[in-house]
């Protein structure tokens, strides 16, 4: 399951709810998720668990992940980058509710990233997956803005297409 | 007479100021460790207050591995509300802390967070400080940490 701006996984299903992002050049860069855990019928929720995969292009810094609730906290780190391989599962016991999740790296440089968040029925990441809300994941890119000259080029195209297709029907509605 | 000891007076108080706030800011730092798990993580609250410096505007952090060795670097994680800020400490046991991070998040509580990342035990130092301008600018003004994890 990819994973937009929200998603949601349904309890006890193998997936588990899934995004990719990118943090910009700065040393500084972070992304700031929000994960809901709730019962959704899977069972009532004990830990979330959390995993980031450091994706190609290869760069210096290493790509991280935090979970925090409630003033527990724990982080992941995927210490090899573009190699294919996740950086370790990790988990809190905050059981239903809202958990903080914090994507950031460790130097300057643009990285691309993976990110797995999933509620759990059991502790330590244990149990049946349940009811997991995340929020705040980038959305799909968009078509790209078009400049000045493009929309000029493109109204054009549209005019001319358009009147085509009045003298193509016109020609056709003729006995 | 009476002039000299005005001045020497106003010496001495103002050599206490400049000590207390000395102490002031080196109060502001912790000296803790990581445990050699991977996953060790360390979670502080950090409470900016007006202390009669002045209302603060922001947090200021900086973190210092100061273990030797190389792998795993150090980092420190601060967040007020939307407000996420993170740097890594890159070079072990130097002298040299990681760059200086801000969040501009008025009085309240930020949640700040050291880790690391990979497995090895790690010694750190990190420093806090509230401010009263934005980006750590300012005068330093009522900070006040709690340890709510220490792994």
């Amino acid at each position: 399951m990819t994973c937009a701006v929200a998603c949601t996984t349904a309890g006890g299903e193998a997936g588990a709810a899934t995004g990719a992002g990118t943090l910009g050049a700065a040393a500084a860069a972070t992304r700031l998720l929000q994960v809901s855990c709730f019962d959704d019928g899977g069972g009532a929720p004990a830990s979330l668990v959390g995993q980031v995969e450091d994706l190609a292009p290869v760069a210096a810094p290493f790509v991280s992940v935090q979970l925090t609730k409630d003033g527990a906290a724990t982080n992941g780190t995927d210490s090899t980058d573009g190699d294919g391989v996740p950086g370790p599962l990790v988990w809190i016991n905050g059981g239903a509710g809202s958990y903080d999740v914090f994507l950031d790296k460790s130097s300057d440089g643009e990285e691309t990233y993976a990110v797995t968040l999933q509620c759990m029925t059991g502790s330590d990441g244990g149990g049946i997956a349940t009811g997991t809300e995340v929020i705040g994941l980038p959305a799909p890119p968009s078509v790209p803005a078009l400049g000045g000259l493009a929309r000029v080029l493109l109204a054009v195209g549209l005019v001319a297409a358009g009147g085509a297709c009045r003298a193509s029907r016109t020609r056709r509605s003729r006995p | 007479m009476i002039r000299f000891t005005q001045g020497l007076l106003s010496a001495a108080i103002g050599l206490v100021l400049s000590l207390a706030f000395a102490w002031a800011a080196l109060a502001h730092t912790r000296n803790d460790s990581l445990a050699a798990g991977a996953a060790a993580t360390d979670s502080f609250e950090v409470t900016c207050f007006d202390n009669g410096s002045g209302e603060p505007s922001s947090l200021r952090l900086h973190v210092l591995d100061s273990s030797p060795g190389a792998l795993p670097l150090v980092s420190v994680h601060a967040r007020k509300d939307d407000s996420l800020v993170s740097a890594s400490d890159t070079v072990d046991d130097d002298a040299t802390a990681s760059p200086e991070i801000y969040v501009n998040g008025g009085a309240g509580v930020y949640t700040v967070l050291v880790t690391k990342t990979g497995a090895g035990a790690k010694l750190y130092s990190l420093s806090y400080h509230c401010t009263t301008g934005p980006d750590g600018s300012g005068s330093h003004t009522g900070t006040l940490l709690s340890v709510r994890q220490n792994q």
